[in-house]
């Protein structure tokens, strides 16, 4: 028997509303891995909700067609009971956590499966062992990074042992080493004969162990198309006086070290690349960067020591777009968010126009940020970073939930920025991103950074 | 982060204590005792501290106002509408006993709060009220995630250029500006949440309970705290210390009275030193 079969199956989030799933049509068997690929809002998540049972149950709307998920049908089983059989990994780390330790996070899945009480906690560290993730059994959710979240969560995820597992951009948090692990034990998974579906951006990271690659298309499943590799940057790096420059800065939480005299120079045209471990101390220095962590050593911007200055008296010198950015987003429609930094500092809105053009928002102008993707709600905090026109741009993990497409876009911009003059600092776990548009490597380890020259 | 079960109890009991009876100096003792406890739970201490205390003195200013009783006539004034501007020392007694009572209540409930560790929270209110167990849970994990989004709105506010506004009239208003988006941002969250909970299959049947660690001998200290001074708050509801402020205020200073207040008072800083929070 099939583990997933769908016939037809339609979904729409508002009655009147268009198609997000317009008559998909899928049969995956047990120990088979499928992949899907598509833009931004083309319906991978969608699908996946409602292959879990979350939509409509969660989401309202309206569903039409026939599904069977683990032996259940989808217009009869509850949520929960389908989540018996079907384990489902949400695109954003920050919205399944559950409770406040990783340890009772994992151990909360295994209760709902009923699992014995005296072996719940043996088996939420052996989930977490198996990625290893085992070191945060027993700090606190809310401490941890985006990486560490994930990893936390997948756990949860694969501890109950479900017979068809979704994943929704399962490597985007992660680090290269950690995702690759990651492959490797869903390969294992799948070889004893889990069903896993995977919707994931990164075809360079999944597609050489998946069975079969499907594209979405306004909902509809199909061939996938095949997307060229971003090139790599080519040519001399950028040089002269530099226009971010970090002299021994170092940074504490607490009794923990986060940041250890860092040293670091970036000149105008330039792109570095901060990469690194989940938990290296990216975000960190992004943080402090911009103010919002304190930092002592130096810190300057054109020449301007920033050390000392607030957080909003950086701005527009520079302009910081933090992890997870949709979820702070502040106006009711596109167009107002992406303006609301030059409105409020009076600056013209030039490159607001020229960031909505490049990041490809002009659809979404009238939408609700909430309403939209997390690929799409990631662009929207771009572009409204960018309309400030900054001399320094801090991106913290930008491609997260970015379709190829859109990805090679961003390259374009952030090149485009250097171009102007302007230089750029991403921290990103997305190699492939790293290599098209920095021409300076940051490796952060443990709060250490080393700085290398790469074009 | 501790036990639910100390901290719950020791918080509870400060509350009955206060409510249970009109002496002033039992209700001031279990006052302190909320601001101790307020103390030894983690920070942020200042936002709830100001809050009790405003709440307090609004009610403690409001009471000779709206009430109309009381034989000691401090000041004389006129009836208008609502309000009697004849103000007596009962009323401003039994004022300033209300507004301990509320503060108290917001000082204890906020150290619980913040005392327990959330986690085992759930895992309680799912033994203790398993049909309550999805509202605690959404409500332990609701509260710090808001707290993360308001930081965060606010971050995001001064990456755009705009930080603190000095005087409260602007910073009310940019204060109000994060409302709409933190009200969006709790719905989406609550979604959010019970359709975690949900995906990992929550309410399909008979949940399994994770073995719970021992109580550490600080918390046991704590427990019984709690119990003795639940116990106190029963005796003080059967009659222990009556007391009755109108139309004439009893007499403050009786040994019962001065016993009981000193036992809560002993017990307070008791239990806030077992459950204090360590960094």
């Amino acid at each position: 028997m099939s583990a997933i079969t769908i016939e037809d199956l339609r979904y729409r989030y508002t009655a009147d509303g268009p198609w997000a799933l317009a008559g998909a049509s899928l049969t995956v068997e047990p120990g088979e891995i499928v992949l899907l690929q598509g833009e931004s809002g083309s319906g991978k998540s969608t699908l996946l909700r409602v292959l879990a049972g979350l939509a409509p149950a969660f989401h309202g709307g309206e569903a039409a067609g026939r599904g069977n998920v683990g032996g259940l049908d989808l217009r009869q089983a509850a949520p929960a009971e389908l989540a018996q059989r079907v384990g489902f990994l949400f695109q954003d780390p920050e919205t399944q956590a559950v409770m406040a330790e990783p340890v009772r996070d994992v151990a909360f899945s295994l209760q709902c499966h009923g699992l014995p009480a005296e072996d719940i906690l043996p088996a939420a560290r052996a989930a977490l062992a198996r990625i290893q993730s085992e070191h945060l059994a027993d700090r606190r959710i809310d401490q941890l990074s985006s990486g560490e979240r994930q990893r936390v969560a997948l756990a949860a995820v694969l501890a109950p042992e479900p017979a068809v597992l979704l994943l929704d951009e399962p490597t985007a948090q992660l680090d290269d080493d950690t995702a690759c692990e990651l492959v490797g034990e869903l390969r294992r998974l799948a070889d004893s004969g889990l069903a896993i579906v995977i919707a994931e951006h990164r075809h360079d990271r999944v597609g050489h162990l998946t069975d079969r690659v499907l594209g979405m298309q306004g909902g509809a499943l199909g061939a996938a198309t095949v997307h060229a590799v971003l090139e790599p940057l080519s040519g001399m790096a950028a040089s002269g006086a530099p226009l971010l420059e970090l002299a021994g800065v170092s940074a504490t939480r607490g009794e923990r070290v986060i940041l250890s005299d860092v040293h670091a120079a970036l000149p105008a045209g330039g792109v570095a690349a901060l990469i690194g471990k989940n938990g290296g101390g990216k975000s960190s220095l992004l943080r402090a960067l911009a103010g919002l962590e304190h930092a002592t050593g130096r810190i300057a911007v054109a020449g301007v020591d920033m050390t000392e200055l607030a957080t909003e008296a950086r701005i527009p010198r520079l302009a910081f777009v933090p992890q997870d950015p949709g979820r702070h987003l502040l106006c009711e429609s596109v167009h107002d968010e992406v303006l609301l930094g030059p409105r409020t500092l009076g600056l013209p809105d030039g490159p607001a126009k020229r960031a909505i053009s490049d990041l490809d928002l002009e659809h979404l102008l009238n939408r609700n940020p909430r309403d939209c993707s997390v690929g799409e709600r990631e662009r929207i905090a771009i572009a409204a970073a960018l309309a400030l026109d900054p001399q320094l741009l801090l991106l913290d993990e930008p491609t997260r939930g970015m379709d190829p497409g859109h990805r090679a876009a961003l390259v374009r911009t952030i090149r485009a920025h250097a171009a102007r003059g302007g230089c750029a600092v991403l921290a990103t776990h997305d190699l492939e991103l790293a290599r098209a548009c920095a021409d300076q490597r940051w490796a952060l380890d443990d709060g250490s950074l080393t700085a290398e020259v790469i074009a | 982060m501790r036990a639910p079960l100390p901290p719950l109890l020791v918080a509870a009991a400060l509350i009955v204590i206060a409510l249970a009876t009109s002496q002033p100096l039992i209700v001031g003792a279990a006052f302190v005792g909320a601001l101790l406890l307020h103390h030894a739970a983690p920070p942020p201490h200042r936002l709830m501290l100001r809050v009790a205390l405003i709440s307090g003195l609004f009610i403690f200013l409001l009471n000779p106002f709206v009430a109309v009783e009381g034989d000691h006539v401090l000041f004389s004034g006129p009836h208008f509408l609502l309000f009697d501007f004849e103000v007596t020392s009962e009323e401003l007694l039994y004022g300033l006993v209300a507004g301990m009572r509320l503060a108290t209540a917001i000082l204890a409930t906020s150290a619980f709060l913040r005392l327990a560790d959330p986690d085992r929270t759930q895992a309680l209110a799912s033994r203790i009220v398993p049909r309550s167990a999805l509202t605690v849970a959404l409500s332990a994990r609701l509260a710090p995630t808001l707290r993360r989004d308001a930081a965060g709105l606010r971050e995001a506010l001064r990456l755009r250029g705009s930080g603190p506004q000095r005087g409260r009239r602007a910073a009310i208003r940019q204060g109000a500006v994060l409302i709409e988006p933190l009200v969006a941002s709790s719905l989406e969250r609550g979604v959010d949440i019970s359709e975690a909970m949900v995906a990992r299959g929550y309410g399909a049947g008979t949940m399994t309970r994770l073995p719970e660690p021992a109580y550490t001998g600080d918390e046991r200290v704590g427990l019984l705290v709690g119990i003795v001074g639940c116990l106190i708050g029963i005796a003080l509801i059967a009659g222990l210390v009556p007391y009755a402020i109108y139309p004439l205020a009893d007499p403050l200073l009786t040994t019962t009275a001065l016993i009981v207040a000193g036992a809560v008072l002993v017990l307070s800083l008791l239990g806030a030193g077992a459950l204090r929070w360590r960094a």
